[in-house]
């Protein structure tokens, strides 16, 4: 695995890529994040150059080769949405350098300055979701049709059929059965494909002092991928932070509430679908079954790193309360 | 890497959980941390600021169910687990086993203060710790360990360990009638102690939070990087946290802000 001393010489050797035409400092120094607790995930490097006071990149490293794929992968899908990433106050890390160095993989961005929604003390809900709605309208209207070498994502009838691979309990098939009829509908429909972010948490937005917004890690980002996914997958999570939801039936309410409330939170969160579905051009109808989608998209993703059963992820939980409200999810004021 | 292996590294549980996992249940019942210290990947992480040519024999002296001596395996031509707890060592022979681990050696040891002169030379020596998160961990017990620990070190080779110590408890021992502490508190006396014994490169990371999982390395030999640091973190909104930042910034401006980290990771070469 490459050591600091190693990512140090290597960004001095490609230097003339990264230094924007600025001579070469003698040195590198990093300051090491590293958050993820599982194996698969990533190590974060903020290098400074000399004695620099702020850093002036990101480079993000695999703890095992096997996931340095994923890392390709973000900088391929950087590299395909660049030109529209960044608007309004929202930006993204611009791809720098991507090396493979006997398998390990090593991935430069560029900074964005900020700290961690979670952390930002004072900001009100709105002043982020409607930025961020702005910008997932604006990414999802630049993107449409766009393609990256890192692949596309998977169409709903794959989605059904990688499903069926994990549901084992009658329970678990009665409702994948459910979710099929609804999609199949779905599926007929006319839907715009847009590029994906695929993790946007509050964990992956950054808060800076002017409040413009950074849209971090985009590992799991895809090109051709659902109107909607982002949104609803940012408003669950922003939602559980903003309740200040820890465990799971807390967050079952709030994800209830989230949805289908009508104060507080669940105002600004319908608020946001009604902006997005108009922008983009959706129908309302189709809500329901794009967020039932997405629920079991993410099921599948965490059934599959955590190796547990459908049903004993959270997500399952979003799926099936979604379901019990007839997979009906309205965004009228 | 194995299968077996590589579960055990992911930290799978329920169905598939490796023999020696259940094992660790009963001690991880009093000491909760000690699952971390045995198994979240992050704890191999400081791996990270060895020196990239990493090759020949690494010794790890300490509570044997670190994980790190695992990942030194894989890094090192081979690993010498050295504690002197029979029952973890235990543990760790059957975790060394249940994963396949070839290259890694469990001894022994009457103290973990001494490495035995039978281990002979290493390119590595790694101290693990022994306490809990909430306790002192020191693991240079004398002035004179860094020069023991030195002669079992090739020429080049590193010296690493962490130190921990809550802050107010140290403050208030050390001013107390009588104290004479056998090792420094902060980074930087580490750093001088370590070079008066032979080592030519010393550094030190701060470590965040001060509970594990710790999630940030912060270069303690780089000023900037530590205000930058201190500058990023969460902005606070009581007066309280506020004032802290602000104590905190002071520090950083007389020079003095490593002295808000207690507890880092030393790693130190041989000259």
């Amino acid at each position: 695995m490459l050591s600091v001393e190693e990512i140090g010489r290597l960004l001095l050797t490609h230097w003339s890529m990264l230094g924007d035409g600025e001579s070469a400092p003698g040195r590198l120094s990093f300051l090491v994040v590293t958050k993820g607790r599982e194996r698969v995930s990533k190590l974060v490097l903020l290098a400074f150059p000399g004695a620099a006071s702020s850093p002036r990149f990101a480079v993000k490293l695999p703890r095992s080769k096997a996931v340095s794929a994923n890392l390709q992968a973000e900088y391929h899908n950087l590299q395909a949405v660049a030109p529209f990433a960044s608007s309004g106050r929202v930006l993204t890390p611009k791809p720098l350098l991507c090396r493979d160095e006997g398998g390990w993989l090593c991935l430069v961005e560029s900074v964005i300055d900020g700290v961690e929604l979670s952390q930002a003390a004072g900001v009100r809900p709105e002043a982020v979701v409607e930025p961020i709605v702005d910008w997932l309208v604006h990414l999802g209207r630049s993107t449409l049709g766009v393609r990256s070498s890192a692949g596309a994502a998977e169409d709903l009838p794959d989605l059904l059929e990688r499903a069926q691979r994990y549901v084992t309990t009658d329970a678990e098939r009665h409702v994948l059965s459910d979710v099929a009829g609804h999609l199949g509908r779905l599926h007929a429909e006319p839907l715009p494909r847009v590029f994906e972010q695929r993790d946007m948490g509050p964990w992956n937005l950054m808060v800076s002092r002017n409040q413009t917004l950074g849209v971090l890690d985009w590992e799991s980002s895809c090109a051709g991928g659902f109107p909607a996914w982002d949104l609803f997958y940012f408003l669950a999570h922003y939602g559980f932070m903003v309740h200040r939801s820890d465990d799971r039936g807390d967050r079952m309410k709030t994800f209830e509430d989230t949805f289908w409330g009508r104060h507080g939170f669940s105002r600004t969160a319908r608020t946001a679908l009604r902006r997005y579905v108009r922008g983009l051009g959706l129908r309302e109808e189709w809500l329901g079954p794009l967020s039932a989608a997405c629920w079991l998209h993410h099921t599948l993703s965490e059934a599959s790193r955590l190796g547990i059963r459908p049903s004993e992820s959270l997500f399952w939980q979003m799926l099936t309360a979604t379901l019990a409200r007839g997979c009906r999810l309205s965004c009228a004021a | 890497m194995c299968a077996p292996r590589r579960q055990a590294l992911e930290g799978k549980s329920g169905r598939d959980v490796p023999g020696w996992h259940s094992a660790l249940d009963d001690q991880c019942a009093s000491a909760p941390q000690l699952r971390r210290y045995a198994s979240d990947p992050r704890e191999g992480d400081c791996v990270r600021f060895l020196p990239s040519t990493r090759h020949g024999r690494a010794l790890f002296l300490g509570n044997a169910l670190a994980l790190l001596p695992c990942l030194l395996a894989e890094l090192f031509d081979s690993v010498v687990v050295a504690d002197s707890n029979a029952a973890r060592l235990a543990l760790a022979q059957q975790r060394k086993d249940e994963e396949t681990i070839e290259n890694m050696t469990c001894v022994l040891t009457d103290s973990v203060d001494h490495v035995p002169p039978r281990l002979g030379h290493f390119h590595l020596v790694a101290l693990g710790e022994e306490r809990p998160d909430s306790a002192w961990s020191m693991p240079i017990t004398d002035a004179a360990m860094p020069s023991r620990l030195a002669g079992s070190l090739v020429r080049g080779g590193c010296l690493m360990y962490a130190v921990r110590f809550p802050p107010l408890r140290a403050f208030a021992a050390a001013a107390r009638p009588g104290w004479s502490a056998r090792m420094p508190l902060f980074y930087r006396a580490h750093a001088r102690a370590l070079a008066r014994t032979g080592f030519a490169e010393v550094k030190g990371y701060g470590r965040r939070p001060d509970m594990r999982p710790y999630q940030v390395h912060v270069p303690l030999d780089e000023p900037a990087i530590v205000s930058y640091w201190i500058r990023s973190g969460p902005r606070p909104a009581r007066p309280r946290a506020w004032l802290r930042r602000s104590f905190k910034k002071a520090l950083g401006r007389l020079g003095a802000a490593d002295r808000l980290f207690s507890n880092y990771l030393v790693v130190a070469r041989r000259g």
